[in-house]
């Protein structure tokens, strides 16, 4: 891969508060174009890591470069919309856009055609002449998002954009951003799986200050795959995990209530030959399931390990 | 533009806030109550009432001038108070709401961010001391006797130097400490502390900020130009420079949130 298409690149950053380290080294770069998703549990260090790379905290040590330039103050390139989006509520959204503008050198028509182009593309063109105090969580999270856009930033980063709205205001912001996703490069935080399941290309995942995994969500599920079948039975659950014990590409098994879980190397193979026994012996089978490993467990394990 | 921009929006919040009506309105007040309270006195007397015959005096006449200085003692007090609680938010303000974050997210120059804020809190005490020391003036000079117009501006041009110089004590102040409650604290302290020092060293201390008052007086007696106003406003001038400028300096060096 070309070095053009690097957008981003991390290098051993580190952050500190007092004594403790709250970022242990991490590197890491991001291809432009892509949708990344920080992911981890709270506390994590997620927000020092994106207040960082908005240009918010000084770094401890190490290097973060925007596009192979290593500038000392790089807030023109990004544009980010913090966890709290805390904007002057006295304004209306059409000023607050011309004021992002303005301060970031905009010119005064050009602001103007962006502010509004902004607002129709967020969708509160509508109440843009009305008082931010009168938004809806949801609207006020758009609002974010568009002036974090006006510039035109080379990266766009938001941290925990759907967490606190509710389903409606949830599904806005998870539409809005799959189709800027087309144009400009994502990186937003999140420590709910689905929404990262949902929009992102590819995760990173942060646990106590570290990042432990990295990769495209398929490469990641690819590797902590571990499906499992479950089986529930009319009667003698105990009796039918002994026999399956025995069987090839059980790697373990587990009764949790009324049904049995086996962890298997190879799922076809070991289904082929349950099905097979059950027909042959006529075993009591109510129900039958592969289970996929979901993001969940992908976390769950990566996390605990 | 980054600055005019910035400039805008403080004016504007200001505005918002209601600032420009009620900053006037507090000056106006503690500079006309005591003329105007020591001009009705014998009516106000007269009408609380029972008053022992053996008690009555007569008010000694006063001078616009001495009239006037009554109004300067009460603003140099009060006003300094007033002035230190409105701009202890000064900064911290836009920390407790958040809109820190969003605002220096953007490639804002810490200069620009702080000057902004102390070129409207500036513009904002000054136009109020204006208009308070313009009524003052006039209703001293109907009820009393005439003040000179030079005397009106070297009062409005010096005791505007002092609150300047609160404005950047409490951005000073804000620099480096997390709360307003830290930067009111602070602030008053300071003010505190000159004029305790004021009070014990004041005739080795010619040029303390403190002894503003004392020039501005003898100005209004004499009508000319002193060696001690020039070394005051010397002074008061560095001092809001230095103060000024460490703010910046210590602003840039330090986490933003």
């Amino acid at each position: 891969m070309s070095k053009d298409h690097i957008i981003l690149q991390v290098d051993q950053l580190t952050k500190t508060f007092g004594k403790e380290e709250v970022i242990q080294p991490l590197s890491f770069s991001l291809e432009k174009g892509k949708c990344i998703c920080l992911i981890g549990p709270n506390g994590a260090g997620k927000t020092t890591v994106l207040r960082m790379l908005a240009g918010l905290y000084k770094p401890s040590s190490g290097s973060i470069s925007y596009a192979g330039q290593a500038k000392q103050d790089f807030r023109d390139l990004v544009g980010y919309l913090p966890q709290e989006p805390a904007m002057y509520a006295w304004m209306t959204g059409l000023n607050y856009l011309l004021f992002s503008a303005k301060v970031m050198r905009i010119p005064k028509k050009k602001a103007l055609v962006r502010a509004e182009s902004l607002l129709k593309r967020v969708n509160i063109y509508e109440d843009r002449h009305k008082q931010i105090h009168t938004y809806s969580g949801g609207m006020k999270q758009r609002l974010g998002i568009a002036q974090a856009l006006i510039h035109q930033p080379e990266l766009l980063i938001l941290d925990e954009p759907v967490s606190a709205l509710d389903p409606l205001g949830r599904r806005e912001i998870l539409t809005l951003m799959e189709e800027l996703k087309k144009e400009t490069t994502i990186l937003f935080s999140t420590h709910i799986l689905s929404d990262a399941d949902e929009v992102s290309d590819g995760l990173l995942l942060l646990h106590e200050g570290k990042l432990v995994e990295h990769g495209s969500i398929h490469a990641l599920r690819h590797k902590y795959e571990t499906a499992s079948i479950a089986l529930q039975f009319s009667e003698n659950i105990e009796q039918y995990e002994a026999i399956i014990k025995q069987l090839p590409h059980v790697i373990s098994t587990h009764i949790q209530r009324y049904t049995l879980h086996i962890a298997s190397d190879d799922i076809l193979k070991l289904r082929q030959l349950i099905l097979e026994k059950t027909l042959a012996e006529n075993w009591p089978l109510t129900q039958f399931k592969i289970h996929e490993a979901s993001l969940e467990d992908m976390f769950m394990k990566v996390v605990n390990q | 533009m980054q600055w005019q921009t910035l400039l805008q929006k403080e004016l504007a919040e200001d505005w918002h806030n209601k600032q420009w009506i009620w900053v006037p309105l507090v000056f106006i007040i503690i500079m006309i109550m005591d003329p105007l309270t020591y001009y009705f006195l014998p009516e106000i007397m007269e009408m609380a009432g029972n008053v022992p015959e053996e008690m009555q005096f007569d008010v000694p006449d006063m001078t616009g001038n001495e009239a006037i200085m009554l109004s300067l003692s009460q603003v140099s007090m009060l006003g300094s108070l007033v002035v230190s609680f409105i701009f202890m938010s000064i900064v911290h303000g836009e920390r407790k709401s958040g809109t820190i974050e969003m605002t220096l997210a953007k490639p804002i120059s810490t200069t620009n961010f702080l000057t902004a804020k102390f070129v409207s809190a500036l513009l904002l005490i000054v136009l109020s001391l204006f208009v308070a020391s313009l009524l003052a003036v006039y209703y001293v000079s109907i009820l009393f006797s005439s003040i000179s117009w030079q005397s009106f501006f070297l009062i409005v041009f010096f005791y505007s130097l002092w609150f300047i110089f609160i404005i950047t004590l409490t951005l000073f102040y804000s620099s480096f400490t997390q709360t307003a409650g830290a930067v009111i604290g602070l602030t008053i302290g300071t003010l505190a502390l000159m004029y305790l020092i004021n009070q014990i060293f004041q005739h080795k201390l010619t040029y303390f900020p403190n002894q503003i008052a004392y020039h501005v007086e003898r100005f209004l007696h004499e009508q000319t130009w002193s060696s001690g106003l020039t070394g005051s406003l010397i002074v008061i001038l560095t001092l809001i420079i230095l103060l000024l400028a460490s703010a910046i300096a210590i602003f840039r060096k330090r986490e933003i949130l």
